[in-house]
């Protein structure tokens, strides 16, 4: 579904991704896992052009994508929860939601539901300001707000970053809910035991490489990631 | 002999007018800051415009009132839109610093200044298209057909704004970029498109100012630069940024100011906004509508 190819990326003058390529198939989990500073936001940002300069190709659905911008991108079918802030704190809930499916002509309001089904804690709390959510109810809403338009591929950077153990609990099992539901899901994490029991495959960066990739089982021994990593 | 209400009747409707004008000017101030962060000082010359094509169409080419209004407005919308492509966009491109928006601002209004000084000379011009209708009474104080009108549309113009920002997609989508615009594009929205939009109502506003300060006091080139001070002080002391301070902020200044002058000779009308200003920075600088200030104000 989605194919990167000698991908490369620069911030100013700093290379900060080197040749990596890595490739997505329908309905996978795919986990990127690496050092602090290794490039792996780097590499989704740069689907997004949210660098300065990019080389390589970029495929999604047999089409390249590179140089198409954030706002085009979204509608063929990708979506970004980004690391940080993810949200629209000053809007309420529901405003964050309906924005989710900004794009959408028709069918907005059972999309709603559907979201709300999949978090129904966010029910009542539609008409608070998503600013004054904890850490967890506005990864929650994130997440709700990227798929109102029903990607086929949900990219999350680090959703477990900041949360309590209960609340990573929960953003995982939703994740594989929402890939049951016939998304791929690509997750960068810090949280490397978390994200390599979730994902099928996984590729390990270090310094703006992918230095192995394999199924998500052959890096869960700590030991061999330490070796890979030296 | 003047009573002491018909004086309170007479300064109510001045503090009206003048609160009408600073509201228009402090909200298209504020949607154009809340957008793009940095200070649009510019504005101040759209205000200026907005009210020189009324006059030219009006009283040069002697269109009917309505019109010249439509046109002129219009023209402001799109002057804030051109300031935005061809200045703004082109240092956004090159991802200028702040302080650079702010002094390209600055230029921009020198620039249009002279232009509007060239064309129509430094000397004072009016107009009264409503000057020979009756005055009204308004418990015991006098209102002009006139000062109607200035108040009038600028309530309506507040409203359809509201109704703008608040009930349609395009408005919701203004508020997200305002919000983070990178998580606007996102979610699907052209983010540059939006800025424009919000240049262009923005702009919309300040012409509407213009036009309707125009109807009471004269033109004069220097006009946009004590304009866009009170745009910038009211929006202020509402709150940065924030569309309902903007309001409160223009009628409280337009109230202090005009009351103020019971106490105080009018000359001194500037000192009571700058006073005020000046208070709010130090005390209360997130203003009425207690939006954390940003951190970084220009
Ligand atoms: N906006 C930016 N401008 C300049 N350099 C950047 C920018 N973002 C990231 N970098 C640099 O690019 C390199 C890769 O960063 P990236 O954010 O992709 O790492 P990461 O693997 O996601 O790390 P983390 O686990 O800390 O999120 C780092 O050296 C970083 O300092
Ligand atoms: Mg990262």
């Amino acid at each position: 579904m989605l194919e990167a190819k000698n991908l490369t990326a620069f911030y100013g003058p700093l290379k900060a991704l080197d040749s990596v390529s890595f490739k997505i198939s329908d309905h996978e989990i795919i986990a990127f896992i690496g050092p602090n500073g290794s490039g792996k936001s780097t590499a989704v940002k740069t689907i997004f052009g949210f660098v300065d300069k990019i080389d390589g190709e970029i495929i999604f659905n047999d089409r390249n994508i590179k140089g198409i911008p954030p706002n085009e991108l979204v509608n063929q079918g990708i979506s970004l929860v980004p690391d940080g802030k993810r949200i629209f704190s000053s809007l309420t809930v529901l405003d964050n939601i309906v924005l989710g499916g900004y794009l959408l002509k028709k069918g907005r309001s059972e999309q709603i539901d559907k979201i709300l089904d999949l978090f129904p804690q966010m029910r009542e709390k539609l008409h608070q300001r998503a600013g004054t959510l904890s850490g967890g109810e506005q990864q929650m809403l994130a997440i709700g707000k990227a798929l109102m338009l029903n990607p086929a591929l949900l990219i999350l950077d680090e959703p477990s970053l900041g949360l309590s153990p209960n609340y990573i609990n929960i953003i995982y099992e939703k994740i594989k809910e929402i890939n049951n539901q016939g998304t791929a899901v690509l997750i960068i994490e810090q949280n490397i035991e978390k994200a390599l029991e979730c994902a099928h495959r996984a590729y390990l960066f270090r310094l703006g490489k992918i230095i192995f990739e394999g199924p998500s089982k052959s890096l869960l021994d700590p030991e061999i990631r330490k070796s890979l990593l030296r | 002999m003047i009573t002491q209400a018909t004086m309170i009747s007479q300064l109510f409707i001045n503090s009206l007018i003048a609160g009408s004008i600073y509201s228009l000017m402090a909200i298209g101030f504020a949607i154009i800051y809340k957008t793009v962060k940095f200070f649009h000082f510019a504005h101040g010359i759209v205000y200026a415009t907005g009210a020189y094509i009324t006059y030219t169409f009006f009283q040069i080419h002697r269109f009917d009132f309505i019109s010249s209004f439509i046109l002129a407005v219009v023209s402001s919308g799109l002057l804030g839109l051109l300031i935005y492509q061809f200045v703004y966009r082109t240092l956004q491109v090159k991802k200028a610093p702040n302080l650079i928006y702010l002094l390209a601002s600055f230029g921009v209004f020198i620039f249009i200044e002279n232009i509007i000084a060239l064309i129509y000379g430094n000397q004072i011009l009016f107009m009264r298209p409503l000057a020979e209708a009756s005055s009204y009474s308004f418990f015991g104080a006098s209102i002009t057909l006139t000062q109607i009108v200035i108040i009038v549309v600028s309530i309506a113009t507040l409203l359809a704004l509201w109704i703008f920002i608040e009930k349609t997609k395009l408005g919701l989508a203004l508020k997200a970029v305002a919000d983070d615009p990178q998580a606007a594009q996102l979610v699907g929205i052209d983010s540059v498109r939006l800025t424009q939009v919000a240049f262009f109502v923005g702009s919309v506003l300040a012409g509407v100012a213009g036009v309707l300060i125009s109807l009471e006091t004269n033109l004069s080139p220097t006009m946009g630069f004590p304009a866009i001070f009170k745009g910038i002080i009211a929006s202020i002391i509402g709150g940065m940024g924030s569309i309902p301070g903007a309001v409160v902020g223009g009628f409280f200044l337009g109230f202090v100011e005009n009351f103020g002058i019971w106490y105080i000779p009018s000359i001194w009308q500037d000192f009571i906004s700058f006073t005020f200003l000046i208070v709010f920075l130090v005390l209360r600088p997130s203003g009425f509508f207690g939006v954390i200030p940003e951190k970084e104000l220009i």
